[in-house]
């Protein structure tokens, strides 16, 4: 693993330098989109259709839609002036207890390791939390983002959570489903908690496992085994014979017409229109 | 007569490392080639003075310090009341001369002077949307080819040298722009009605975004083509070659395949199969028949 950020806590007038590594990875199965006739990876391309033309990076700003198709342009410049500075710090605000702390605002996990010089700060902050119960709430910029992050130690490392604001947690009160009113009968309540009881186990998370995937790396073991393996071809000329049998159709079709209106042409009494 | 004199021989026309020299030498190479094709047509220069990463402009005007050996026409224009002096590439000097001017492409009128008003050729021009690949582009390609058989119509087909596809008809010089534009249009239609999901006629780019355009217009008077075995101004330095149907329908066609380095050898070993289209005479008169 390789540290993404090196920084420092920051508290009151201690300052613990840490390396930042990301704790978590994506384990997701990644398909390549072909284009269903030819098996060729399709190409994403960025569009102008009043230009008709492709657009380069170098020839993208950022807009931003104030109404509807009202855009200011907002420059680099711009969003360097007021984006929070590269402080380098992760600067705690509170002390508090997990407990109080919905997990719903958890996003991301890191971990948090001493960096050069802070092995013993680092580990007397975590034996500080750890002694009082109690997980720091920091501030900390991570890729020009400043977010919300709670601090709290595990075993022998600190782990360093990015949480959500207040304001992109919706409200559950906004659930209309749950405005009923409900009235429970004190068995069905204890017969629900002997249930659960029942299942009550320890937590061990090597217990789950991802049966998805492992159902689809074999699906996808099998298809190269089996060769039922794809790879960009030439179209089939089915459908073109098709649309060849249309064209003479409505080619002849259109001489058929031509011709019948003339020999309409030739008659004294307007061409009527043929009903056969 | 005297000879041509050339400039900046070194001057990098094509940034792969092609100089102003190759340039030159493929017009001279390929002149007995080119020439039938561009003899006594209004021709249109397209001049690229810095090669192919720098800027074009298209001169239909002969400019006065062209030497006296290059012919030119006079041509009428009604709709900006100016009469233009056009080049006719007429001989191996003015084409070498006019690339010596930084005319990568040779773009020509589909009349000849002898009967400038009576087009001598029709064209089914396939221009693909930005994006749409050849394979598209084939696929009405055969299409146009079976319209036309249905009309009993002999078309030569040849790669734009960029992304489309042309059809030359040879024609007699009997019928107007007009009437030449209006049965190509009619033909056009026949296309997209069986395939509106891949052929267009819409001139807005937009609402042919994703489809193969067929520009019928390119058949209106004053419009130039882009005239067989002409460079392009493109990297690779494609050239606009002449197919066989066999090909086309084959779908066995990759136009940078046919460029500066590899063009005489194909004649050499496939021949000018352009050549028919001097041999050959069509009677638009039956699709005519159904322009309404």
């Amino acid at each position: 693993m390789r540290p993404f950020w090196k920084g420092a806590i920051s508290f009151g007038l201690v300052n613990v330098p840490v390396k930042l590594y990301a704790a978590t990875e994506e384990h997701d199965i990644r398909f390549t989109y072909l284009h269903a006739r030819c098996k060729t990876p399709v190409q994403y391309h960025k569009y102008c259709p009043i230009c008709a033309t492709d657009v380069t990076q170098e020839e993208i700003v950022r807009g931003y839609e104030y109404e509807k198709g009202k855009y200011v342009v907002l420059q680099e410049e711009d969003l360097e002036a007021i984006s929070p500075e590269a402080s380098r710090s992760i600067d705690i605000i509170d002390f508090v207890d997990l407990k109080e702390i919905d997990p719903i605002y958890f996003v991301k996990a890191y971990y948090l390791a001493p960096a050069e010089m802070g092995q013993k700060a680092y580990v007397l902050l975590k034996q500080a939390m750890e002694e009082t119960g109690r997980i720091a709430v920091a501030r900390v910029s991570l890729r020009a983002k400043q977010s919300l992050a709670a601090l709290r130690p595990s075993g022998k490392v600190l782990v360093m959570n990015t949480m959500l604001y207040p304001d992109e947690v919706r409200s559950a009160a906004e659930l209309p489903e749950l405005a009923a009113e409900v009235k429970l009968h004190q068995n069905e309540v204890e017969m629900a908690v002997r249930l659960i009881e029942s299942l009550a186990a320890a937590f061990d998370p090597s217990k789950y496992t991802n049966e998805y995937r492992a159902a689809l790396l074999e699906l996808i073991e099998a298809k190269i085994a089996g060769q039922e393996v794809e790879v960009p071809a030439k179209p089939e000329p089915g459908k073109v014979v098709d649309l060849m049998e249309a064209l003479k159709k409505s080619i002849e079709l259109a001489k058929k017409e031509k011709g019948a209106v003339e020999a309409g042409e030739g008659e004294k009494e307007p061409p009527r229109r043929k009903t056969s | 007569m005297s000879e041509p004199e050339f400039s900046h021989l070194t001057k990098v026309f094509w940034p792969e490392g092609l100089t102003k020299y190759h340039l030159i030498k493929y017009y001279s190479d390929a002149a007995g080639l080119i020439l039938p094709y561009l003899k006594h047509r209004p021709l249109v220069m397209k001049r690229y003075p810095d090669g192919i990463g720098g800027d074009f402009f298209y001169q239909k005007e002969c400019p006065a310090y062209a030497p006296a050996w290059v012919e030119t026409f006079p041509v009428y224009h009604a709709d900006s009341r100016k009469t233009v002096n056009y080049i006719l590439g007429n001989n191996v000097e003015t084409l070498t001369w006019l690339a010596n001017q930084g005319c990568i492409e040779m773009h020509a009128w589909l009349s000849r002077v002898e009967h400038l008003e009576y087009p001598d050729i029709g064209v089914v021009d396939l221009d693909p949307a930005p994006g749409v690949g050849f394979a598209d582009v084939l696929e009405i390609a055969a299409l146009a080819h079976q319209a036309l058989e249905e009309f009993g119509l002999k078309g030569f087909p040849k790669t734009s040298g960029a992304t489309g596809l042309h059809v030359f008809l040879p024609l007699p010089p009997r019928w107007t722009f007009k009437e030449v534009t209006a049965a190509m249009g009619r033909l056009a239609r026949f296309i997209v009605a069986v395939h509106p999901k891949k052929a267009s006629i819409e001139r807005q780019l937009a609402k042919r975004h994703g489809k193969v355009y067929l520009d019928y217009l390119q058949n209106a008077r004053g419009r130039s083509m882009v005239s067989p075995y002409s460079l392009r101004a493109l990297p690779g330095a494609p050239v606009s070659a002449p197919l066989t149907w066999e090909e086309v329908l084959a779908k066995d066609v990759r136009p940078q395949d046919f460029n500066i380095h590899t063009l005489l050898q194909r004649v050499e070993t496939h021949g000018d199969l352009y050549a028919g289209l001097r041999k050959t005479t069509n009677d638009l008169e039956p699709l005519l028949e159904l322009v309404e």
